[in-house]
């Protein structure tokens, strides 16, 4: 039998579906402390002799007998399809994991079978706790309960999906005949259900080692996944163990009341972009409570800084409180580079939890190139043109200096060609182009990339100001030789005339003049720069900084699992302890 | 590969994915042999151009095991080897030689051999099975073909029958204002008069509930028919339902529907022919023209109508055809591996209303008939602790899922425990049946489909689609309502054929607690008022304002005291109310006596309970559209004077109501209102006629 692995419910509708599944789940929290109060008062009733059984009495049918057929004697023939064979082509059903989790439909998720042998309503109510707490902390799987108890209600008030594995009546005496009729009976609801496995012990489901170790979710803002291949690197084996998706701090606080979660911030300036300055502050105050909320849930905060200084014209006073608040509730602030995390520490005190992880090459991110030619043709740049082409890639932002590159473009027009490629927003400083450069405008996918740096010789940054360059290392993944400012966080990177021409951008012409050493470098010196650089990326391997990653995020769970046997003791029966015998038992379906 | 010789008593060779009439007859005669106790197996032959599946009735007999099946390169030797579709046997290539051993092969034809196979005569047919091929054909015309065609003949047709099995005559209270008339049309090619005129003159639907087994004809007049396809009813199962078979097509097709003819004329139910079919049938049927159809039905069907005094029973019939190849070594015996038994399938609805019913008829089926319950509804504990077996089937609803993505599991797993308990008779309690459940039960011809509908459907629903599927079914029992005089719904106008009894009620009068035995299980003081509070389960509507508002009117009077039932299958949990008894269990009826009134919703069973035990009703409807048309029901009882009706959006009557229901006075003309009903109990009648049909 083949288990099935639910997919995550995906594609433009899932933060609906989400906000939807999360009320739902919120209902159902409500619901579950309703059935808690009345149980109390139940109790106190039941004692009162105010509920009151009734039944058939005296009148009650004579059970009545019910036997099985013979199982028939079938003789088969070729031609005649196996009874099997009717199931094969059914698709397994998606399991409803249950009112308070529903939102693990959005989730990659396996669909477990939780036996049930005949029992009393409390018995039943302990197993389904159990089940219930387990989903709270782990949401990769729902349950399926297979149960020999009609009672069915602890099932259906918490919206389990449940099958009803009656007893063999008595008038079938035949054990073989019953045990077949079992077997059959658990394979069709296996496969029904695509269920991985039975568990007939749900006294330790909650121990995450016996049943692989929890998923718990982490939930990064801003949402900029689509087309940044940063992101997707750092949490390309991340997410292996652990559930990731992009929302806001406000989910993720609805998410940590339902089990562990971490939210990752990165670029802050998302927080408040687009607001009037008037509500900017408002904006950061509600951010900052949720990340409280988050935090007093149990949840964890980690930050990773992109720039030490914002780029966009905001008040450097509030900005800096803004940062003074997230460093101070950050459980790990991430920085990319050691220059940026000795700033940090600087800044906000030594004891800082600051985890330094090189900023990685996108060595493995793009497709191959295709060659000079067909790609000009592709960019519809002209493919005869012999001059050296310098590139600028990236977002149009003020700091980029994209309108000092553009000045002195000109002084270049026998001997270069420049393209200018990226988005731009509000600031666009490509109004009116020299003749010798061409602007390759909006969003550049992939493909796009990957043609701009096979047509490009030389890969030109002339920013004002620098934190970190995920464009440096893209220029440096592709083995291009850079023009670029002796800022600090360059610096740190690129060595003048190894891979790089670095000028000063407070000497007037610095730019220009880095820009005719680089195009009157002989072919030789090119060739040496473009190895260097392949050489400087490939110290950035993608898949070290995913393995970092992970690592930095082993040390929150280390955090975790500490101040957990700080604040909960080692007496909750519901936890697994160092000595217990943690055994989570495989459904044998013969021994049923 | 097989290479023992097995043996059987008949073997069928034919190509057994096609639904022609020698399939669907070689599949009636292995039923019957099952019956008689003869071995029976079937060889396929795939024939060029046919489909690649197996014919759906054959691979039921295959499954429960009453016809081996064989590949055409097995031995296997055979009493009597019978060939169907002959022609197709003689067109098909075969890659191994046939080895099948029999000193006695018949060859059937239920179509005349071209020229070809004539000129072929019987030569393939002797190099397959030797120089012991006979020839025979269902039609007279087509034996008269092969005689003059030279070929050996049996010297008289090979009739073509089913054995529609038991019906009980006469069934009960059944309703015929329109009498049912069927036509049996494999294909519109030929099958179908000329033109819409013809069909429309012959096929009259104002005056009868007119019936297609097939294709409807290409024209509006199909509209007023009920069509059924080949692969949801057989032939044998379609007949059953009719009171008269009218087969008029246009010419004389290759193949003629000789099952579904012979069929009806081994169960005297009339059949109108053409006048120049005569040659080709022979006697039994009724030769009339197209202009005197009208006529012949109303006389065939009218009061005056003359019932053949000779019984013709296919089993005796068919065994006694067989016993000049057997040479009457073997007498026709009962087989006895099928033993009566009645599977019961509640739907899942709002209340128990389902359940409860089919208890009810259970609790009354004869000795020697076992009833199962496959239950869609979450009761199966209270079914349990009725004394009945239960499985469960999971809803859709409950699990949330969509029809097109639970119904093939469902079907398959209604599949399987029909197969384990092999019933007689299926009885569905549900408003709508369901497509999965129809695709198992409908076809199986070992099993008598039954729907136990109730009536008052809600008039402003639509429900011409969920009528139609009446054809499924073998009978419809409806429980009368005894607020019928006011039903509106689709059933209502759905009455032909329709088997009506009594309301059906869980217990008796006898079986009912007196108000003191009653109150004292209850716990409640003999003296005083008691009110009985019961709205229902409350799983799919929040009943939860209307029930506080009940109570707290209710404690505002003084000295009364309050029992709330909790339904079993209620997903919320009672809820202590101070000074209100909260009741658990099941059966509430036995118990009804106690209360000096109740306040209760319409549904079928709490109305016809609280009448049968005369209790004075305030009820508080609420219509969604999953109910019935509970505010009639309630409006009629308030007008038969023994109970009020209240919408309960609109409460303000309430208080009055209630200060009304202390005067005792009141109370007691209310309770003379509902004891001059004095229903009956039609469970037992339901009982006996299922019974019937599952024997």
């Amino acid at each position: 039998m083949t288990a099935t692995i639910f997919k995550p419910i995906a594609g433009p509708q899932t933060r609906d579906w989400k906000r939807s599944l999360e009320a739902l789940e919120m209902h159902a929290q409500a619901l579950e402390r309703v059935y808690a109060a009345v149980a109390g008062q139940q109790a106190e009733h039941d004692q009162t002799s105010d509920f009151v059984e009734i039944g058939f009495g005296p009148v009650q049918h004579q059970p009545r007998p019910c036997r099985w057929a013979e199982p028939a004697k079938r003789r088969s023939a070729n031609w005649v399809p196996a009874a099997a064979d009717k199931l094969v082509d059914l698709e397994a059903l998606p399991a409803y994991p249950g009112y308070a989790n529903a939102a693990v439909l959005l989730n990659a998720r396996v669909t477990i079978g939780v036996f049930i042998a005949e029992a009393d309503e409390p018995a039943i109510e302990s197993i389904v706790n159990s089940i219930f707490l387990a989903q709270r902390n782990r949401t990769d799987f729902a349950p399926v309960f297979v149960t020999e108890s009609a009672n069915f209600q602890p099932l259906a008030k918490r919206g389990y999906v449940f099958e009803y594995l009656p007893p063999v009546p008595e008038e079938v005496t035949d054990p073989e005949q019953a045990a077949s009729w079992r077997r059959e009976r658990l394979d069709l609801i296996q496969a029904k259900w695509g269920i991985s496995y039975f568990i007939s012990d749900v006294r330790r489901i909650t121990d995450r080692l016996a049943l692989g170790r929890a998923r718990q979710r982490v939930i990064v803002f801003p949402d900029y996944g689509a087309g940044n291949p940063y992101l997707e690197l750092m949490y390309r084996d991340l997410r292996k163990d652990w559930d990731v998706s992009f929302d806001t701090a406000a989910a993720a606080a609805i998410a940590a009341e339902h089990g562990p979660t971490v939210f990752h911030l990165h670029w802050e300036d998302a927080v408040y972009r687009g607001e009037s300055a008037d509500a900017i502050p408002q904006r950061m105050a509600a951010f900052i409570a949720a990340i409280d909320r988050i935090k007093h849930l149990g949840g964890q905060f980690v930050w990773t800084v992109h720039n030490l200084q914002p780029h966009d014209p905001i008040d450097s006073t509030l900005h800096a409180e803004f940062v003074r608040q997230l460093v101070a509730r950050a459980d790990i602030v991430h920085a990319n580079s050691q220059l940026v995390g000795d700033k940090l520490r600087d800044d906000h005190g030594a004891d800082l939890p600051v985890c330094v992880i090189d900023h990685p090459s996108y060595a493995t991110s793009y497709p191959a190139c295709e060659d000079r030619a067909a790609a000009s043709a592709a960019l519809g740049l002209a493919s005869d043109d012999d001059r050296p082409t310098v590139l600028f890639l990236g977002l149009m932002r003020r700091y980029k200096g994209v309108d000092r590159l553009l000045n002195v473009a000109p002084r270049f027009a026998d001997k270069a060609r420049f393209v200018v490629a990226g988005r731009s927003g509000r600031y666009d400083p490509c109004g009116s182009l020299p003749d010798n450069c061409t602007r390759v405008e909006g969003f550049a996918d992939d493909l796009t990339v990957a043609r701009l740096f096979s047509v490009a010789d030389f890969v030109v940054l002339p920013f004002e100001s620098l934190t970190t360059s995920g464009s440096l290392l893209l220029a440096l993944s592709f083995a291009k030789p850079l023009i670029v400012p002796n800022l600090d966080a360059v610096k740190e990177v690129v060595v003048d005339g190894r891979e790089a021409f670095v000028y000063d951008p407070a000497v007037r012409d610095g730019l220009a003049d880095a820009i005719e050493r680089a195009l009157d470098a002989p072919d030789w010196q090119r060739a040496a720069m473009s190895k260097a650089a392949e050489a400087t990326a490939s110290f950035r391997a993608p898949e070290a900084f995913s393995k970092s990653i992970c690592d930095m995020y082993a040390r929150l769970e280390t955090a975790e699992r500490e101040a957990d046997q700080v604040n909960d003791g080692a007496d909750d029966p519901s936890r697994p302890n160092e000595t217990g015998n943690v055994t989570v038992m495989t459904f044998d379906r013969r021994a049923v | 590969m097989v290479n023992t010789v097995e043996s059987q008593d008949i073997i069928y060779v034919g190509d057994f994915s096609r639904d022609s009439e020698g399939v669907f007859r070689a599949v009636e005669e292995a039923r019957i042999n099952a019956g008689l106790g003869l071995k029976t197996g079937f060889l396929h032959l795939q024939s060029k151009g046919s489909q690649p599946t197996i014919n759906g009735y054959v691979l039921q007999l295959l499954e429960d095991g009453s016809v081996a099946a064989y590949d055409p390169d097995e031995l296997v030797s055979a009493r009597l080897v019978i060939l169907i579709d002959v022609e197709r046997i003689l067109n098909t290539r075969l890659a191994v030689p046939m080895r099948v051993i029999s000193d006695q092969v018949i060859a059937i034809a239920d179509r005349a051999l071209t020229d070809e196979h004539m000129a072929f005569k019987n030569v393939r047919l002797r190099e397959i099975f030797g120089d012991v091929v006979i020839w025979s054909a269902t039609t007279y015309d087509v034996l008269s073909g092969l005689r003059a065609g030279g070929l050996k003949t049996t010297g008289t047709i090979w009739e073509s029958f089913g054995n529609i099995g038991a019906v009980p005559k006469p069934q009960p209270d059944r309703q015929l204002s329109r009498q049912i008339v069927g036509t049996v049309v494999p294909s519109r090619k030929d099958h179908w008069p000329a033109n819409a005129d013809e069909i429309a003159r012959i096929w009259d639907c104002d005056r009868y509930v007119v019936r297609v087994l097939g294709a409807a004809p290409d024209h509006p007049v199909a509209q007023g028919m009920d069509v059924t396809a080949v692969h949801e009813r057989s032939a044998v199962q379609f007949v059953s339902g009719l009171d008269a078979l009218v087969y008029y097509p246009n010419g004389r097709p290759s193949e003629l529907p000789m099952l579904a003819i012979g069929t009806c004329l081994a169960n005297d139910v009339p059949v109108l022919l053409p006048p120049e079919l005569r040659h080709v049938v022979g006697k039994g049927p009724i030769y009339v023209g197209q202009e005197g159809v009208a006529a012949t039905l109303a006389r065939e069907l009218g009061p005056d109508r003359n019932d053949s005094i000779t019984s013709f029973d296919p089993a005796e019939a068919h065994f006694r055809r067989l016993q000049s190849w057997f040479g009457g070594v073997r007498g026709p015996r009962t087989s006895s591996r099928r033993t009566k038994r009645v599977m019961m399938f509640p739907s899942n609805g709002d209340g128990l209303g389902h359940v409860n019913r089919l208890l009810s008829v259970a609790r009354r089926l004869p000795r020697d008939v076992e009833p199962v319950f496959v239950s869609l509804s979450q009761a199966v504990d209270l079914i349990r602790g009725a004394g009945f077996v239960s499985e469960m089937i999971v809803s859709h609803r409950y699990a949330g899922l969509d029809e097109a993505a639970a119904y093939p599991w469902m079907e398959a797993e209604l599949a399987d425990a029909i197969q384990r308990y092999q019933p007689g008779a299926f009885v569905f309690d549900g408003g709508n049946p369901y497509a999965f459940m129809t695709n198992v039960v409908a076809k199986r011809r070992d099993v008598r489909n039954i729907w136990l509908r109730r009536g008052m459907w809600r008039p402003d629903q639509n429900n011409e689609t969920v009528i139609k599927k009446r054809r499924f079914f073998d009978a419809v029992i409806e429980p009368r309502d005894i607020a019928e005089e006011v039903d509106q719904g689709a059933s209502r106008q759905d009455r032909d054929g329709v088997s009506l009894v009594d309301p059906i009620l869980l217990l008796d009068n006898e079986q009912l607690l007196s108000r003191e035995a009653a109150r004292r299980e209850l716990g409640l003081h003999l003296d005083g008022t008691a009110v009985l509070v019961q709205l229902g389960p409350g799983n799919t509507r929040d009943l939860s304002v209307t029930q506080g508002q009940i109570f707290r009117h209710l404690q505002a009077l003084p000295g009364v005291q309050i029992a709330n039932l909790h339904p079993a299958i209620s997903r919320f949990p009672a809820v202590p109310v101070a000074g209100v008894k909260n009741i658990r269990g099941y059966p509430i009826s036995r118990y009804l006596k106690a209360f000096d009134f109740a306040v209760s919703a319409a549904g079928y069973n709490s109305f016809h309970e609280l009448a049968q035990s005369g209790v004075p009703t305030v009820f508080v409807i609420r219509m969604t559209k999953e109910l019935d048309d509970q505010m009639a029901r309630a409006r009629y009882a308030e007008r038969l004077g023994w109970a009020y009706a209240i919408d309960d959006s609109t409460m303000a009557d309430l208080p009055q109501r209630f200060a009304s229901l202390m005067d005792p006075a009141v109370r007691t003309a209310m309770t003379f209102n509902a004891e001059r009903l004095a229903i009956g109990n039609g469970a037992a009648q339901a009982a006996d006629f299922i019974a019937e049909l599952a024997r």
